[in-house]
């Protein structure tokens, strides 16, 4: 029997993969390295061609059998026909597993953009009803997909909850010394995330406003906050307001692209990280924050709450006051950060994307 | 004998009834015709770059102004529109004539995201300021937060008389109160009044309601906001629309006649203003003379109109816009009780006591 693992994702993906495309490049060769019977698939015309471990197309067509296992890990609500394709091996005895990432389209309509909602609902309803397992990137995802099945009445099927692997340091040679001046900034916190309405930068500036406002800090000793991140949808036109705002001019800085040895450069120099987003089925910037060593304060919401909860520090998303005083505590108190940042190096675990692919084969195995 | 000038200009080219700056114009037009009858009106002719006679009951310009040494020439209008004003103005000083002005704020300077223009039109705004206070005899502010600004604008102690805006025009309408479309029946829920932009900040409100969601709190309120589109927003409309916890919760209103704005007030719980940053804040003082309770932002001059009587919340801490909400909804009798000293408390500010402190300050 063989696993057919869908790449179709990866390879429509262009230029560097981040998000899905990220995770489903990195699980899908960790998966077909490591076991010699995991296949690489991909969508074409509505064909399943194989595709080497190079995620190269074979022009082979791949033959799916009865109780072999379709592992879909992928953008599937942008593929066109996708749930045909499943609804076909399904009906051939294929056994079909998905992997789940979130569903926050459907809790959060208004983070997307007009309509997005309603395609993914009618995509993930009719995705739910057609899998035998599925996995979930957190058990945020997992209770979400499960209150989901109840309110539409679709049989729930066993799903595994896997932890994606960190995306490690880059460790590059730190002389080739990155473009943005940014990194010139001596003291400054990260914040990386696109700047849309989910990410929440709103309650950074204000939280910022706020220091600033009632003094919560000398203003000499208040970091520069670095958002890096390219504008999404509803984002309260945050670049107007911090190229406007003369409170905020001075202490917010927004860089929209940035290469891997930048990122990386800047993850090493600064003092912590904040991560406000609203909600998320996952929240890769926190672990790679702790990855590098460096604290992050995130939002106590969905499964941010489940990546390091002894290691980070935690603010309501939509309490300012919560992110003024954690930003204010860690600025202040340079011992406090120190110690976190020490007991960060020493307890986080890097999970590497192996350990995330050999528990999803253990898991597929079960099927067999 | 010197004369005393009123200059009319923002109402000149308004029509229907007058909001914000015009307002004031036309309210204290009348007043300071009840308290020095002997006042002349008189408008800025920005074509011809020349104070004319007008006529205020057809808005119309009438021959031009001959201005003698001595004359005193008194302006609460937007004058930061009229391209000419302040040379015309530079000029009559140099003559002789006595120029007066009231501000209402310095806000564009301040926060200039708060406005589309952003920091072009706050640097316009901060240097027509100072421009006007340098013209200006007597300098009146319409509260001491204003007053403090414009000492901050300057970097020096300004010598300003700060005056309070009459509201005794509000609530004694007469017109029949009249329930909007699709909200006629409904008598449980808040109110908030202001254009739907980034200064008025109802996103805080948004964020309030959602925290009190969360909290598990049943049975809330609608929260009826009442106002047009503007700057900056955050897509409050979409937010609402999308939002599957405020879908139904909260309702928007534009283009409310004054029947219906009257209803609206008469029929809501309470009324919130969560503004980050004011001049004054008519709406708190409309609230009160409706006897309901307001919930305002602690900044600025909104801690000034009745700070004994309402209640306050800091415009960007929606936990705490949540907290002040639940409370008074959770305690109908309370609410009853803040109503009741509302009204046997607050006393409605006149016109023509306004007017009158202006007249004896500019003839003096």
């Amino acid at each position: 029997m063989t696993i057919y693992i869908d790449v179709t994702t990866a390879v429509r993906w262009k230029g560097h993969p981040t998000g899905i495309a990220r995770v489903v490049e990195n699980l899908a060769l960790s998966l077909a390295i490591k076991n010699s019977n995991v296949q690489l698939v991909g969508l074409k015309d509505n064909e399943i061609l194989e595709y080497s471990d190079e995620l190269l197309e074979t022009h082979k067509l791949a033959f799916l059998k009865e109780r072999d296992i379709f592992l879909s890990i992928g953008a599937n609500w942008d593929i066109e026909n996708y749930n045909q394709l499943l609804k076909g091996l399904k009906s051939n005895g294929v056994i079909i597993s998905v992997l789940f990432y979130d569903v926050i389209p459907i809790l959060y309509p208004y983070f997307y953009g007009p309509g997005f909602s309603e395609i993914y609902r009618l995509w993930l309803i009719e995705t739910l009803e057609l899998a035998d397992h599925g996995f979930a990137i957190s058990a945020s995802t997992k209770a979400d997909l499960a209150n989901i099945c109840k309110e539409t009445g679709v049989d729930i099927f066993p799903i595994d909850v896997i932890r994606i692997g960190d995306k490690l340091p880059l460790q590059v040679n730190n002389e080739i010394l990155p473009v943005s001046n940014v990194v010139e900034i001596d003291r400054f916190i990260l914040a990386v995330g696109t700047i849309e309405y989910r990410k929440n930068h709103s309650v950074l500036l204000n939280a910022y406003r706020l220091i600033m406002a009632e003094q919560l800090c000398d203003k000499a000793v208040l970091p520069t906050l670095v958002i890096i991140g390219r504008p999404g949808w509803l984002d309260n036109n945050i670049l107007f307001q911090i190229d406007n705002d003369p409170l905020l001019k001075e202490a917010v800085v927004v860089v929209s692209d940035i290469n891997d040895a930048e990122l990386d450069k800047l993850y090493q120099s600064c003092m912590f990280t904040v991560f406000p987003a609203i909600y998320e089925g996952w929240g890769l910037p926190v672990a790679e924050s702790l990855s590098y060593g460096k604290q992050c304060i995130t939002s106590y919401s969905s499964s941010m709450k489940e990546i390091a909860p002894e290691l980070t520090r935690f603010a309501h998303p939509l309490k300012v006051e919560e992110w003024a005083e954690a930003i204010v505590d860690l600025t202040v108190n340079s011992g406090k950060l120190n110690s976190e940042n020490a007991a960060i190096r020493e307890n986080y675990k890097i999970t590497s994307w192996d350990q995330t692919a050999s528990l999803t084969y253990e898991a597929l195995r079960k099927l067999m | 004998m010197a004369i005393l000038f009123f200059d009319y200009s923002s109402m000149m080219t308004w029509s229907g009834n007058p909001t914000g700056i015009p307002r004031v114009v036309e309210s204290l037009a009348i007043a300071f015709k009840a308290v020095y009858s002997e006042v002349e009106f008189v408008a800025i002719n920005d074509e011809v770059a020349a104070f004319h006679y007008v006529n205020t009951e057809l808005k119309s310009f009438e021959e031009k102004v001959h201005f003698n040494a001595g004359d005193i020439l008194f302006s609460c209008s937007a004058n930061w529109a009229y391209a000419c004003y302040n040379s015309v103005i530079n000029r009559l000083v140099g003559d002789g004539v006595r120029f007066s002005n009231l501000f209402y704020d310095v806000i564009p300077w301040k926060f200039p995201h708060f406005y589309e223009d952003g920091e072009a039109f706050g640097r316009y705004f901060g240097d027509w300021t100072k421009a006007t206070l340098e013209l200006a005899e007597q300098r009146f502010a319409i509260s001491n937060a204003v007053s403090r600004d414009l000492s901050l604008l300057t970097g020096c102690d300004e010598d300003i008389h700060v005056i309070r805006l009459g509201d005794d025009d509000v609530a004694t309408c007469s017109l029949a109160p009249k329930g909007p479309a699709g909200l006629l029946g409904v008598d449980n829920f808040i109110l908030s009044i202001g254009t739907i932009e980034f200064r008025k900040n109802h996103q805080v409100l948004l964020n309030a309601y959602r925290l009190l969601i969360e909290a598990g709190i049943k049975n809330l309120p609608k929260l009826i906001i009442v106002g047009r589109d503007g700057w900056l927003n955050n897509s409050i409309i979409f937010q609402i629309n999308k939002d599957p916890l405020l879908y139904g919760l909260v309702d928007i209103v534009s283009n409310v006649t004054d029947e219906e704005l009257h209803y609206l007030y008469q029929h809501c719980l309470f009324t919130v203003f969560p503004s980050l940053y004011e001049g004054w804040g008519l709406p708190i003082a409309e609230s009160l003379q409706y006897g309901k309770q307001c919930i305002s932002s602690n900044t600025s001059s909104m801690v000034e109109i009745a700070p004994d009587l309402i209640r306050f919340a800091h415009p960007l801490k929606a936990s705490e816009w949540a907290d002040q909400i639940q409370e008074l909804i959770s305690a109908p009798d309370l609410l009853e009780a803040e109503g009741l000293s509302i009204n046997a408390q607050y006393n409605a500010s006149s016109w023509e006591e306004c007017a009158n402190k202006i007249v004896c300050a500019l003839i003096e």
